[in-house]
């Protein structure tokens, strides 16, 4: 009796090592990552807003010009 | 004996060497191509004349190099953890000022690291000369993480989550991470356009493409001419200008409304501060628990450069905001907690020397400072003295003012704690600096204080 609640009781803790795993990602492939690469996108994309910001600026210079007078 | 600096050893395009007067830069082999177009540019040489690069002129190759280069020495190296919030931020605007005059002239950065930065007094000076490239019109900046770590991370923990954030830069040396700041920022951080973009949505892209095998097609295809790159400073700009300091108090930020000195006894102190400093002036004088720099002021007269430590960031960003508007060029302000003091740290604990192992002063002085010391942080007398003695060259001299028991202020640190400091002694002090090595020249007592000022000259070897 008690050998067969050993059995389940590694069963299932067995089944829950192997859930874990699955749902949670490994930790240990870290030093494999690379920060330089979201850096590269990152900056694309914010060097094309401040491109439109720089646009529109440029646009609406004259009319703050003549307010600011 | 020339020796290569412990903390350059990352770059392939050169080293650098000192002898401790000297400051040799090696440029190897492979920068040749890099320098030779810097050079015929005229870039490197406006950018000294305008003071924003350190100057050089060239030496004999040293052996194993293609060219040498002797540049400009600092007087004292300094850290980003010691900075205050303003000397960060100059810091910051320096590199991305030359980053943009690069961009112009067809160059570019290809590293952001704070600590190609330091300062001359109040004036930052960018101290790397390899560290530009020829821009092949069409790159990314590979520096932009760096630059965030570097300077918008720790820039925007200090502006809106505390003062004390800046120490995060000693325990990441190449930055403190995005993620990281991300979550220690308040929720209202987001709102700011700027740390929205270089922060969260940045650190954000990390997170997404942290694999770089998923990443790599995007980041090849991925490109930025001249135009989209002088944007990205301008933004970066906008958004490091925008940080101001933080209005939060802190335990120092008001000490000289807070002494016990009568008008005629913080004269007298004055005076003989003065009259010490002028008998032994020289190079380099500390002035531990500078505050905002009250006697520091005293000493530049007579030192070439003046450090002007204190564990409080708002009583430094004080002192190095009211330095930068005068221009001064000798005091230089540091945050420094002087119970734990910057340690040694980086690769092999080598890469970043110790603030002890960069001092090697003429003068040290510890004003109103030993009580706190003994009974605020716990450390004893014998073990003061062996400090300040440790920060003096052989045949320099420490300026101690010993604060008795009997002190107001003495009396109000112990008002709720145990006094657990019978060795707290004038004799016990005395012992302890002689025990250090250091000799006892004169002593000064302070009118209308029970205070005593005192002259130790460190043993010669």
């Amino acid at each position: 009796m008690s050998a067969r609640k050993n059995f389940r009781l590694l069963l299932w803790g067995g089944m829950a090592i192997a859930m874990y795993i699955s749902f949670f990602p490994d930790t240990a492939h870290a030093g494999y990552l690379d920060p330089g690469s979201g850096s590269t996108l990152a900056q694309v994309i914010i060097a094309a807003a401040a491109g439109i910001r720089r646009f529109w600026a440029g646009l609406l210079s004259p009319f703050t010009r003549f307010f600011k007078k | 004996m020339l020796l290569q600096d412990a903390g350059s050893f990352r770059d392939i395009s050169g080293h650098v060497f000192t002898d401790g007067t000297t400051v040799l830069r090696t440029v190897n082999a492979c920068y040749q191509e890099q320098w030779e177009a810097l050079e015929a540019s005229g870039f490197l040489q406006r950018m000294e004349k305008e003071g924003l690069l350190v100057r050089h002129t060239e030496r004999p190759p040293l052996p194993g190099s293609w060219k040498t280069l002797e540049v400009e020495r600092i007087p004292f190296i300094s850290y980003p953890y010691e900075w205050s919030f303003s000397q960060l931020k100059q810091a910051a605007l320096l590199t991305l000022q030359l980053q943009k005059r690069a961009l112009e002239e067809g160059f570019i950065l290809k590293d952001a690291t704070a600590y190609n930065v330091q300062f001359v007094g109040s004036r930052p000076v960018f101290i790397d000369l390899l560290s530009f490239e020829k821009h092949d019109g069409k790159s990314a900046w590979q520096a932009y993480g760096q630059f965030c770590r570097h300077f918008v991370a720790p820039l925007a923990l200090i502006a809106k989550t505390d003062w004390r954030c800046g120490l995060l830069s000693r325990q990441w040396i190449d930055g403190v991470p995005l993620d990281l700041a991300c979550r220690l920022l308040p929720w209202h951080a987001r709102l700011s356009p700027g740390l929205y973009l270089h922060l969260y949505l940045h650190a954000g892209m990390q997170k997404k493409y942290e694999d770089g095998r998923k990443a790599a097609a995007k980041v090849r295809s991925a490109t930025m001419g001249r135009r989209q790159l002088l944007d990205l400073a301008d933004s970066l700009e906008r958004c490091v200008a925008g940080l101001s300091a933080p209005e939060q108090n802190t335990e120092w930020g008001e000490y000289y409304t807070d002494t016990n000195y009568t008008p005629a006894g913080a004269e007298e102190k004055s005076r003989i501060v003065e009259r010490v400093a002028a008998e032994h002036g020289g190079e380099l004088a500390v002035d531990l628990g500078a505050n905002t720099g009250v006697f520091s002021r005293m000493l530049c007269g007579h030192f070439k450069t003046v450090l002007a430590p204190d564990m409080d960031p708002r009583a430094v960003e004080k002192h190095a905001v009211s330095l930068a508007a005068s221009g001064n060029a000798a005091i230089l302000p540091l945050v420094l907690d002087l119970s734990s003091p910057s340690p040694d740290s980086g690769w092999a604990c080598r890469e970043r020397r110790s603030f002890m192992a960069r001092c090697d002063a003429d003068m040290v002085t510890a004003l109103a400072l030993c009580h706190h010391l003994v009974m605020g942080a716990g450390i004893p007398l014998p073990h003061v003295a062996s400090f300040m003695a440790s920060l003096v060259r052989p045949g320099g001299i420490v300026l101690f003012e010993f604060v008795p028991r009997e002190d107001s202020q003495v009396q109000r640190l112990l008002a709720a704690r145990d006094d657990i400091f019978a060795s707290y002694t004038l004799e016990r002090c005395l012992e302890s600096f002689a025990e250090a090595g250091m000799r006892e020249e004169a002593s000064f007592s302070i009118r209308d204080s029970v205070r005593t000022l005192h002259c130790f000259r460190k043993e010669s070897r």
